[in-house]
């Protein structure tokens, strides 16, 4: 069976075209591979050179054993994640419960009285629940507390009044509970001047 | 002095554009954007179609310059009318020889039978198995082509005899010329025959006759002449081709039609492989 005919043309004799862009590429293709021969053949060498040492190493010292050992990385690992924890327990330590306390005794005012006291040394915000004579008072403690160093966000998160009263008589009209957000750091730093 | 900075800017914009042009029609060359076209070239003028044979119908221009200023950019596979060719079949014994060999014997050959002109035609050698030839450009200027395709950036995919053409479709259409035996085609492009004589699927004579007018008695005439030259055939001859004026239809005992005869005929289906 037969595949081709034949197909004579008059142009096949001529020099064939190859266009510029080919002989650039062709030249660009030469130079990548001369550059990588030569990238080869140093990364060879310093291949062979470090084997060498490595040889000569061992021959001087014949009697060290070779002790397994973690790798590097994981020792690193485990170091920083120690040190890590260390840090917590120290700051935990250091918590400046009585900082907070004394910030927030000095600015309750007369006729406030506080019924809870909500706060875990491993966060950063406060819940405070107290009964007050009136609203301005509470608005005014509000602000105080802001102002001090280390506190921020103090906002009043629930009013109620009225039916208290009568289920405990002793207490002021309003009760109210806000939430605010500490920042030990600072706080655990504004103790030597004990201001603001 | 005053049109001289623009007149540069002008010639700037221009190259400019010519290079954006060069490069976007380069780019759509690389991605096979272009279209591509199979052209044939004739004393009365140029058919094209397009490559892909999608678009049926066919383009007709004066001359190729005209083909090519329609068809910027375009790619072009041409073939070349029996008028503008010669052809040659080398004898056996130097068969072997390559195509080297076979070019030099045919310009010898060539010049012997045409005269010195014949010395400066551009030749296509081909290889068929055993058998060898040469076709001689006799009647196209080929630096004139080069440069009209040049001028408008046609790439000319090749420059071919139009007997070489359709020999695909034809041994598709009548598988018995790939098989043993002798069978022939005559090729009638107006006012000329081609005679391919296929022996055991190898290419094995290469005539040409010219016809007294493009009419069906002409080609009965030359057809005869022909069967009666050579040794007997396995069948009925084919007959392809196209502008044969008067009457239209063979003789069914002399020969085997491989397309109407008359108008365009089989043209498109012989010159565009399929």
């Amino acid at each position: 069976m037969k595949a081709t005919w034949p197909r004579p043309d008059f142009l096949s004799h001529a020099a064939p075209h190859r266009p510029a862009i080919a002989w650039l590429w062709c030249a660009a293709a030469l130079v990548v591979a001369v550059l990588a021969l030569d990238d080869w053949r140093v990364a060879r060498q310093e291949l062979d050179a470090q084997r060498a040492r490595l040889a000569r190493a061992l021959q001087r010292a014949p009697a060290a054993e070779l002790r397994p050992r973690a790798p590097a990385s994981a020792t690193q690992a485990s170091d920083f994640d120690a040190a890590r924890a260390a840090q917590a327990v120290a700051d935990r330590i250091g918590h400046p419960w009585d900082q907070i306390l004394a910030n927030m005794e000095i600015e309750t005012p007369a006729g406030l009285q506080w019924l809870a006291f909500d706060h875990d040394a491993d966060e950063s915000t406060v819940r405070l629940e107290g009964a007050a004579g009136d609203i301005a008072t509470v608005l005014r403690f509000v602000d105080s507390l802001g102002d001090h160093a280390g506190w921020s966000d103090v906002v009043l998160g629930r009013l109620r009044a009225g039916e208290a009263r009568d289920a405990m008589p002793g207490l002021p009209a309003w009760r109210f509970e806000l939430r605010a957000a500490v920042d030990a750091r600072r706080i655990a730093l504004a103790r030597p001047t004990g201001e603001r | 002095m005053s049109r001289w900075p623009t007149d540069r800017a002008a010639l700037r914009l221009a190259r400019s554009r010519d290079v954006r042009t060069r490069v976007t029609r380069a780019w759509s060359r690389a991605r096979g954007r272009l279209p591509s076209h199979v052209v044939y070239l004739r004393p009365q003028g140029v058919v094209s179609w397009p490559a892909d044979g999608e678009a049926a119908g066919s383009g007709r221009f004066d001359d190729f310059a005209a083909w090519c200023a329609a068809h910027p950019g375009a790619d072009a596979r041409l073939h070349v009318s029996g008028h503008a060719i010669h052809n040659l079949v080398v004898d056996a014994d130097l068969s072997a020889a390559g195509a080297d060999a076979v070019r030099r014997y045919a310009q010898q050959q060539f010049t012997h039978y045409h005269g010195p002109q014949a010395a400066r035609w551009p030749l296509a050698v081909w290889a068929d198995g055993p058998s060898r030839g040469a076709s001689a450009l006799h009647g196209v200027d080929l630096p004139g082509l080069r440069a009209a395709a040049a001028d408008h950036e046609v790439r000319l995919l090749g420059l071919a005899p139009a007997w070489s053409a359709g020999l695909a479709s034809l041994s598709l259409r009548h598988p018995e010329f790939i098989e043993a035996g002798r069978h022939a085609l005559l090729l009638v492009e107006g006012g000329i025959a081609t005679w391919i004589v296929v022996e055991g699927g190898r290419i094995a004579a290469l005539r040409q006759r010219w016809l007294d007018s493009p009419c069906v008695e002409a080609v009965v005439r030359v057809l005869g002449e022909l069967l009666r030259e050579g040794p007997a055939l396995a069948g009925h001859p084919v007959v392809a081709g196209w502008d044969i004026t008067e009457g239209a239809a063979l003789p069914p005992e002399l020969a085997t039609s491989f397309g109407p005869l008359d108008g365009t005929g089989a043209m498109a289906e012989w010159m565009c492989r399929r």
